[in-house]
């Protein structure tokens, strides 16, 4: 039982603790049974995606996402694919941007229909988002420059602070196995019944019955930080 | 309305301020309020030194200052005010006379990098020192890039800029720029040639995202690299550190002139550095700078020993929401190489408002603490389950390792079962729930 793991621009994309996101799904698919490869690739670097089990790609700063998004252009029929094929990848912090149609003029990879619009300053909020695909509430941390127009694949219900557009209540994008939120920073080791979910998810594609394990000092964590946010709703 | 009277309410309002306990802010406030220009009606000295970077401006400001005054200089300086455009302009007008006039040699300002473009519109600093730029309240300030974007628009062609040549992003302030002074550490014994830290946000050229070359480094990512692409590189500096003797406590500048170190560590050297060349450039001699820097204790001093329970503890104040702050405490300890217990304390997350936003821990080299020396590890604090989770994904064995929420009980466990000395590592915002417990 062997799982790879891609960390796609692992260097650039990394600005507030997103390596973290590794680290937390390496241990869990490893405390299920699974041997993990984690591949680090970034600029310059050939990607084959059809090898990989899950693609992680952390947030970056507005010049970083620029820099890799022209690299990851050369790639946009691979990734398509990998998406449409069900491949799990999960995208957080400004980094789901690039697979919209364009930022502002420039053009993006055009694998889904939203066009990004970059903001004159940083919009920044502590969040709660709810979601149909789980129970528990999403807690994190939000800090952008961009909102988001024409989503229509929407992951999160926001709850508390702010969503990806000013105008409307919802965040993030979740299509097939894809899974993108402007949520920046470790959100895997934060949350873990999304942790969870990634877990599942895997053991469904290689055929092995998950094990229910307790991590005593994440619920307890995750548990403050809701109890926090709570309070100033 | 007359300047006179403007520069009047100022004082009045600062003087009560000060008797109710109030900060710096309104005065400057209520005086730009009742006329925007006033700055164009006073006259400032010819000399005005800003220093802003996101780690070492106030000491680096506090280091200037007392250069300057023990010099016999006539300084104004918002050492213990606010550095945003509002308190500075508080602490100008109180240093004026009557006819507008400030009664100062020279103007010695510490301002938030944030609100340099605002500051700036009211007067231009003679000398802009930009001590570095990285990770520090991302919250607040999104990332080192972006305020480098800030500062870039504040910043026009008469303003001197004293540098530190070591950092690729704050340097790249001078890139194909005339008017600039660098500053920097030379190679030494402490410089080192693998970047071991958890992240590096100079692995690639600033300006074109070429990968750099590097040479060495001093820490984290300051160092000497070049980028083949576009040239910007560490330039040739005006003044150096030309040795650093860390056991020794000692810092060589311009390879003439050595100096006893309070605390000793590559980032207050810097900041000597910094507080060095400026002053240089404003007129002092070296000689004279050295004789103030020697065996300088800071006002503020981040660290503070004490005795608990017969053991020598040291409290080592540390920035929420910095990793490099957190990493210079942290490299202390180690460097230390003495049998110790170390408290780290997480209980309010930001040092200016409320957020939840713990991801800046995972930027923090708690490897480091893998050393034999550190036997025991306290964490405690509100969120103290973020820093165990942090903990779980270092090599440091878990037995070492203690987890306590409640402070008054971290307290009786510091106390009782400490082994060697003990060092507190926690920020200015929590150390006083350490300090008022002991
Ligand atoms: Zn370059």
């Amino acid at each position: 039982m062997k799982v790879k793991i891609l960390h796609l621009y692992y260097d650039l994309m990394n600005l507030y603790g997103e390596y973290g996101n590794v680290k937390v799904l390496e241990r869990h698919f490893q405390d299920q049974g699974f041997a993990v490869k984690v591949d680090n690739k970034t600029l310059g670097d050939e990607l084959n995606f059809s090898q990989y089990d899950f693609i992680y790609i952390g947030c970056g700063t507005e010049k970083n996402l620029e820099h890799v998004s022209k690299h990851l252009a050369n790639y946009r029929e691979d990734i398509k694919e990998y998406i449409e094929k069900n491949g799990l990848i999960l995208c957080t912090g400004n980094s789901f941007e690039m697979f919209g149609k364009s930022i502002d003029d420039k053009e993006m990879l055009n694998i889904f229909e939203y066009t990004v619009k970059r903001l004159k300053d940083r919009k920044t909020s502590d969040i709660i988002y709810t979601s149909d695909i789980l129970t528990n509430k999403i807690v994190g941390f939000v800090n952008k420059m961009g909102e988001i127009e024409n989503n229509y694949h929407n992951l999160f219900k926001v709850e508390f602070g702010i969503g990806c557009n000013k105008d409307n209540k919802y965040e993030g994008v979740y299509y097939k196995n894809f899974f993108g939120t402007y949520v920046s920073g470790p959100i895997l080791a934060r949350n873990p019944e999304l942790l969870k979910l990634f877990v599942i998810k895997l053991c469904e594609k290689e055929n092995i019955k998950y094990k229910e394990i307790k991590y005593e000092n994440e619920e307890k964590a995750y548990k403050l930080v809701l109890t926090e946010l709570e309070k100033r709703k | 309305m007359k300047k006179a009277i403007i520069i009047l309410i100022n004082k009045i309002i600062s003087k009560i301020g000060k008797l109710v306990g109030k900060g710096s802010s309104l005065p400057g406030r209520i005086s730009l309020k009742l006329d925007k220009d006033i700055f164009k009606k006073i006259v400032l000295p010819d000399k005005i030194i800003v220093v802003t970077g996101s780690n070492g401006k106030t000491s680096t400001t506090e280091m200037i200052c007392n250069i300057l005054e023990r010099n016999g200089l006539r300084v104004g300086c918002n050492k213990e005010g606010s550095n945003q455009t509002e308190g500075v302009t508080t602490m100008i007008l109180n240093a004026c006379n009557f006819k507008g006039i400030v009664q100062k040699d020279v103007l010695v300002i510490e301002s938030d990098e944030r609100y340099t473009r605002n500051t700036f519109k009211l007067f231009k600093p003679t000398y802009l020192v930009i001590t570095n730029l990285y990770r520090d309240q991302m919250t607040r300030n999104g990332h080192p890039e972006h305020i480098y974007n800030i500062i870039k628009d504040a910043i026009t062609d008469d303003i001197s800029l004293v540098l530190n040549a070591d950092d690729p992003l704050s340097s790249l302030f001078g890139y194909k720029r005339d008017n600039v002074i660098y500053y920097g550490m030379n190679r030494n014994s402490l410089s080192h040639t693998v970047n071991k830290s958890v992240y590096n946000d100079s692995k690639y050229c600033p300006n074109c995202k070429t990968l750099l070359q590097y040479d060495y480094y001093n820490y984290a990512h300051i160092g000497s690299y070049l980028c083949p692409q576009c040239g910007h590189k560490r330039e040739n500096v005006t003044y150096a550190i030309t040795d650093l003797r860390l056991s020794e406590g000692q810092v060589i500048f311009d390879n003439d002139y050595n100096i006893k170190m309070n605390m000793s560590s590559p980032y207050s050297a810097y900041n000597m550095l910094a507080a060095y060349s400026v002053c240089n450039l404003v007129g002092i001699e070296k000689k004279q700078i050295v004789n103030v820097l020697n065996n300088y204790v800071m006002q503020n001093d981040r660290v503070q020993t004490f005795k608990l329970n017969g053991h020598n503890a040291m409290l080592l104040t540390s920035k929420h929401e910095n990793s490099i702050s957190y990493n210079q405490s942290l490299e202390y300890v180690v460097r230390e190489n003495k049998d110790c217990t170390v408290v780290i304390i997480i209980d309010a997350v930001s040092r200016k408002y409320f957020t939840s936003e713990t991801s800046w821990i995972w930027d923090i080299d708690f490897e480091l603490l893998k050393e034999k020396n550190v036997k025991k590890i306290i964490l405690a604090g509100k969120y103290v389950y973020d820093l165990v989770q942090r903990f779980d994904y270092t090599d440091i064995p878990k037995e070492k390792i203690l987890a306590i929420q409640d402070l008054d009980e971290m307290m009786k466990e510091t106390k009782e079962n400490s082994i060697g000395n003990i060092y507190v590592v926690t920020c200015f915002s929590d150390r006083m729930k350490f300090l008022d417990r002991r």
